[in-house]
């Protein structure tokens, strides 16, 4: 844990604490390097540890975070700060960098707090959870959830109102008010960027009434079925109700021009057939329709997966959706075309969910000096070399993990992150060489 | 009164802090219902357990060991199931020296949200440890 002020060195930065980012810094710290991996969340694992199960395989996505997870917590090389910001990111000279990280406060002693969740039981205050996408409340002091890594409280000081009642019941005392916000600068040899995505915001897309309290995002169905899902149970968030006619609008926000993101997600179409198939299992009587314009089921053993929901009873329609408007019941209305027949069509279901897509996050390109920082016309990082190797970004010893340099699955994250450290390895043996 | 009531074995679960016990935690909170004589202790990770340590449970009136391990995924090592199952073989002999069933000793990978898992393997053990006592 950092608690010094001073300047602080390490070999490798790597920003972000999603599970490429997570690789990455095993890798490297397993090198017998020193890694800082920096995260701005309060716990490690990024989007992966929401999920429920993963595809084709559908092992259980927490399970296979955790693990790695504790590995990069207990690591001798790696440092790990939670709730930290990268404010920028300079090049001293040739072989080093300089960054300026605010260390946000939690206002909790982190080496004290030992999980207990008194605090959030004490705390009055209810807000809506960020981590399961607001279906449900959690209090103003809080752990983010059950598997967070670390596992420690911390006070939302926007929606606290200091009454101090977790403070009384702290046993450990740890809970403190005055802290503040800490600056650190470091100094690091070279830096991988795991900056990940971001999910498109579907209130983008008007005509798809996601006002509508039974139209939700895929990661908000990813919630209501993983095994720490808030409900123990799918049912619509408008009224409760056990929904019988699913629907999947799938490329909301990807493959569309209209709202300027004309790529492909890479993940959707799985994403979506592999919540139909877990739905097909938790809702047995439901019927689960999948609306799209193609399944791309273009890796190994997707197609095999396509097939198997196929088989299963899920119901896909090649169709594009053109509205959705909400009846008075709460069920939703969606007017299509149906694209084998070219004819406009209506079909009603209880609950709809957007099959949401991958766009990029944009915050390295603020890090970096102006300019340097390269990006596709799509907002991803552009690799130096495509063809030699996509890990390598626009600037020297700036190395690119996971989806930083676009949209992929989870196995192509963690091939990236592989192939990222592995380059900063090569890249750290060679600066040495040349000190 | 308690004549009426089912009777249930005392059942000590040793834990790994950090994959098995939010799993037992989340059984909790997800309110699943699992035999009420089950006590946890966490440790770090299982291979660290000394046999020494599960025949002092059982002279404490516990009627079952269950460790609930990492299996592949421990983060301290591939070798760790190996090693828990070593520890687990050289207890299981000395219970025998001491003749004590072998079946009160028990040993399941638990990951970290296998709560229902968790429960069935209580369940099922619970079972097993009152038709042998």
């Amino acid at each position: 844990m950092v608690t010094a002020k001073e300047k602080l060195f390490f070999d490798a930065v790597v920003v972000g604490g999603g599970i490429a980012g997570v690789e990455a810094a095993i890798n490297i710290g397993n090198n017998n390097l020193k890694v800082l991996l920096i995260e701005k969340d309060l716990t490690l694992g990024g989007k992966m540890i929401l999920l429920s199960k993963v595809f084709p395989t559908l092992d259980c996505g927490a399970c296979i975070t955790t693990p790695k997870l504790s590995e990069v917590a207990r690591h001798s090389n790696i440092t790990i700060l939670t709730f930290t910001e990268v404010k920028d990111i300079n090049k001293q000279d040739k072989h080093y960098f300089k960054l300026n990280i605010t260390k946000k406060a939690r206002y909790v002693e982190e080496e004290n707090c030992t999980g207990c969740q008194l605090c959030e039981d004490a705390c009055p205050v209810v807000v809506p959870d960020q981590y399961q996408y607001g279906l449900v409340g959690r209090k103003a002091a809080y752990i983010p959830f059950n598997i967070a890594s670390p596992r420690i409280a911390s006070i939302d000081i926007d929606n606290c109102t200091l009454c101090g009642a977790c403070e009384k019941v702290c046993p450990t005392k740890c809970i403190d008010f005055t802290q503040t916000d800490e600056n650190y600068e470091i100094v690091a040899k070279t830096i991988i960027m795991a900056t990940g995505f971001q999910l498109f915001d579907p209130v983008k897309i008007p005509r798809l009434s996601f006002e509508s309290k039974n139209v939700i995002t895929s990661m908000e169905m990813e919630r209501l079925l993983a095994p720490t899902r808030p409900y123990n149970h799918v049912i619509r968030p408008g009224d409760g109700k056990g929904p019988d006619k699913l629907a999947y609008v799938l490329c909301t926000g990807s493959r569309d021009h209209t709202v300027g993101n004309p790529m492909c997600s890479q993940i959707c179409c799985m994403y979506s057939i592999k919540q139909a198939q877990l739905l097909m299992g938790a809702l047995p009587m439901a019927d689960v329709t999948i609306y799209y314009i193609d399944i791309r089921s273009f890796g190994k053993g997707f197609e095999e997966f396509y097939e198997q929901a196929k088989g299963m009873g899920v119901n896909f329609v090649k169709g594009k959706i053109g509205e959705i408007s909400e009846k008075e019941n709460g069920d939703l209305v969606l007017r299509y075309e149906d694209i084998i027949t070219g004819k406009l069509k209506e079909a009603t279901h209880d609950l709809v969910v957007l099959s949401v897509g991958a766009v990029a996050n944009q915050e390295p390109s603020y890090l970096f000096p102006e300019g340097q920082w390269k990006k596709d016309i799509y907002n991803y990082a552009y690799p130096k070399d495509l063809f030699y190797t996509p890990s390598l970004s626009s600037i020297e010893g700036v190395f690119l993990a996971g989806t930083t340099s676009g949209p992929m699955d989870i196995p192509d994250s963690i091939l990236s992150a592989g192939s990222a450290s592995m380059e900063a390895i090569r890249y750290l043996k060679q600066a040495s060489k040349e000190l | 009164m308690a004549s009426s009531q089912k009777e249930n074995a005392k059942i000590l679960v040793l834990s790994t802090d950090k994959i098995s016990d939010p799993a037992i935690d989340m059984a909790g909170l997800l309110k699943l219902h699992y035999p009420p004589k089950v006590y946890t202790i966490s440790i770090p990770c299982s291979s660290m357990i000394k046999s020494r340590w599960i025949l002092t449970a059982f002279e404490k009136g516990f009627d079952g060991v269950f460790i609930a391990a990492d299996g592949s995924d421990c983060p301290y090592g591939e070798s760790c199931t190996e090693k828990t199952a070593k520890v687990v073989q050289r207890t299981h002999n000395l219970m025998k020296e001491k003749g004590l069933e072998p079946a009160r000793l028990k040993m399941a990978a638990i990951c970290s949200v296998c709560s229902e898992s968790f429960v069935k393997q209580m369940k099922s053990f619970n079972e097993i440890l009152l038709k042998n006592k």
